[in-house]
């Protein structure tokens, strides 16, 4: 794999904090190093503001809101891939 | 409206009919009850001719009467006289005392038309003179009719203008009443129709038929209500479904995640590193369960809506068997492509039409763990409507009567067996998958065993 | 849906998004294997085969890309001529069977007996590579 690819700032978005580990997990395992992880909605937005991530991984049920609700309101600013 | 138009057709008919019977009846009525009594005795006419052709002359001067022609006359209690040329009574019989016995002209052209002094008279010829019949005062009404010539010629025309205008009035007034009638049945009849399309029905109850509007509109509202009572339920077990799949989804990620990881580490031994293999391989198998379920569960309560777009069934028959060989199968079962028709395309989502082919597959790899010889053909019907697939294995089979029943959610009340290899959902699934692209599946499995599954669909176009 | 997922699929499914939403031209390392005795520069679009030092032509570089992505597993003949030509694919398999064919007299010692580029009948082509170590 590319060694650009693994430069890239991941944000791993899920309620459960088991999964999000495990998904952190094996991605510093590949080598990605740069890695982000929210609970719910607002931190999520919160984190997309400031570290600006290459592309996201969003659970669909999260506590404040759903999944795709968290995408429209990422889109309004960033075009970010995301893979739910 | 056909109904409609019909009803009032039979109607207007039936009237048209009933009124010309009626005329028919009425003439015949006439006929034998009115003009009846005419007939009975002998008519006046005949009387006096017999009187006239009984009455002889003797000895000159002197008449008499036959047998007969006197009887005739006693019966009739009738009285005779012959006037002669220069108007005196020649003869008579039993001539009451108030009828004159000399006439002259005006006298005998006044009675012949009507009364002789208050006596109904009928005369006939005789060779001398003039043969009068009277009868007894208010028996006979004698009625003089004139008539103009083309009068009488033009009666025929009159009375089939009678008749037909006799018909035309019936006609109009039938077809009043007619109308009159539709008016009343039109709402309960549009009421009916569309109960038929489960549309909400709300009719007028006054009017001639309001027990029957009333209970349409009943029929109405409890279908509506039950509609909307099964749509509600539908709703409610699809998002349960979707619920559940979706909390499965969380402990699943981590069972298969860190069976995949422990099946992945080399530092691990051996066996260890197979057992977790088969964790991961089982987690699999539970992630294809849940997304089966969904599948079904969607397109049953019709929510998952479907692509359309032209799919080449023989381009499909490929990729799934390619998918179903690029996933691992044993030696035992091989899988064959039959030569097939390019030609063949229909309307459809092809991710869930490959999926039903790869489940049909799958079937006869699970049902048969002995191995068997899978082989993918296409067909075109006769006329050309009704395209599809057919997948066909030599494996074990299924028992004719259990063929009905396979297509069935495994623990549906339907089921008189519970589900063998094979979680059960596939067969389902592929009948749902076909049915929502406007097809069918047709399961058979001949004496000689192995299964034949065939994909009907609709030719793209018909 | 990501959940439930295997690792290794998440993490090709992550890589793959990032590479095409962010690689460009000149990061792209050139994807070269080797078949056998040949060597393979999809990059280059050459082949170092049997026969010495070959060109390969746009397409036939295109249709080994594609089943070089999917190697070890079955690509349809659809698949393939739907990459190159587009969603009809009606009637471009001999166009197919050509390419492959001169694919075959670049890359396999016995083009008549291919071991590397593998015809799987009714169906399309496999690509076969021994994944390294």
């Amino acid at each position: 794999m590319e060694s650009n690819v693994k430069d890239r700032k991941i944000l791993i978005v899920d309620d459960e904090p088991e999964i999000a580990a495990m998904i952190e997990r094996f991605l510093r395992k590949e080598g990605f190093y740069r890695i982000h992880t929210a609970g719910d909605c607002a931190s999520a937005l919160s984190l997309v503001r400031t570290v600006r991530p290459d592309i996201a991984i969003l659970d669909v049920m999260l506590p404040d809101g759903d999944g795709f609700a968290l995408l429209s309101a990422i889109r309004q600013f960033s075009d970010m891939p995301v893979l739910f | 409206m056909d109904g409609i138009f019909r009803i009032l057709r039979r109607f207007v008919a039936a009237a048209i009919l009933l009124s010309v019977l009626l005329l028919v009846f009425n003439f015949v009525l006439l006929g034998t009850l009115v003009f009846r009594e005419q007939r009975q005795q002998p008519a006046p006419e005949n009387v006096v001719r017999e009187v006239a052709k009984g009455l002889s002359v003797i000895d000159g001067d002197r008449y008499v009467l036959a047998e007969e022609a006197a009887k005739l006359l006693e019966r009739q209690r009738a009285w005779a006289m012959l006037i002669g040329e220069d108007g005196a009574v020649k003869w008579e019989e039993r001539l009451p005392d108030d009828v004159p016995r000399t006439y002259g002209l005006t006298d005998v052209a006044k009675f012949s038309r009507y009364y002789l002094s208050e006596y109904p008279v009928y005369i006939w010829e005789h060779a001398d003179g003039l043969v009068v019949v009277g009868y007894p005062k208010n028996s006979h009404g004698k009625f003089l009719f004139n008539w103009d010539a083309d009068w009488v010629r033009s009666v025929p025309w009159r009375l089939g203008m009678l008749l037909i205008l006799n018909a035309a009035v019936a006609l109009m007034l039938s077809i009043l009443m007619g109308l009159r009638l539709v008016r009343n049945i039109r709402p309960l009849v549009t009421g009916v129709h569309r109960l038929a399309r489960e549309e909400p029905v709300r009719l007028d109850e006054r009017g001639l038929l309001g027990d029957l509007a009333g209970s349409i509109n009943t029929a109405s509202a409890i279908l509506q209500e039950k509609n909307a009572a099964l749509k509600a339920r539908d709703e409610a077990r699809s998002n349960w479904i979707a619920g559940i799949s979706h909390d499965i989804r969380t402990p699943l990620s981590m069972i298969l995640g860190y069976a995949s990881e422990l099946e992945e580490n080399p530092e691990l031994p051996e066996e260890e590193r197979r057992q977790a293999g088969v964790i991961r391989r089982q987690g699999e198998k539970l992630r294809s369960l849940v997304s089966d379920l969904n599948l079904v569960s969607m397109l049953e309560y019709d929510m998952q809506p479907l692509r359309r777009e032209r799919v080449r069934l023989a381009s499909l028959a490929r990729q799934a068997a390619a998918d179903m060989l690029n996933g691992g199968l044993v030696e035992r079962h091989t899988i064959e492509l039959e030569p097939a028709d390019e030609d063949l395309w229909i309307v459809g989502d092809r991710k869930p039409l490959l999926r039903a082919i790869g489940n049909l597959l799958q079937n006869s790899v699970n049902h048969n763990p002995q191995g068997c010889r899978i082989v993918i053909g296409t067909f075109r019907s006769g006329d050309g409507t009704r395209i599809g697939l057919v997948v066909r294995d030599d494996g074990r089979g299924v028992p004719r009567e259990q063929l009905a029943e396979l297509t069935e959610l495994p623990y549906s009340s339907k089921r008189t067996k519970p589900p063998r290899q094979g979680h059960g959902l596939g067969l389902p699934m592929v009948d749902r998958i076909v049915k929502a692209h406007g097809g069918r599946l047709l399961l058979d499995s001949p004496d000689g065993g192995g299964l034949i599954a065939t994909m009907e669909f609709p030719a793209e176009g018909a | 849906m990501v959940k439930p997922f295997l690792p290794k699929e998440l993490v090709l499914r992550l890589a793959a998004i990032l590479k095409r939403v962010f690689a460009s031209p000149a990061e792209k390392r050139p994807e070269v294997f080797r078949l056998g005795e040949a060597l393979v520069d999809l990059d280059g679009a050459a082949v170092r085969g049997p026969r010495g030092e070959q060109p390969l032509t746009a397409k036939e570089r295109a249709i080994l890309a594609k089943l070089h992505e999917e190697r070890n597993r079955i690509v349809t003949s659809d698949a393939l001529c739907q990459a190159f030509w587009g969603d009809d694919s009606f009637g471009y398999e001999n166009t197919l069977m050509v390419h492959i064919r001169r694919i075959r007299e670049k890359i396999e010692p016995d083009p008549s007996n291919p071991v590397h580029l593998l015809t799987v009948r009714g169906l399309g082509y496999k690509l076969i590579v021994k994944e390294t170590g």
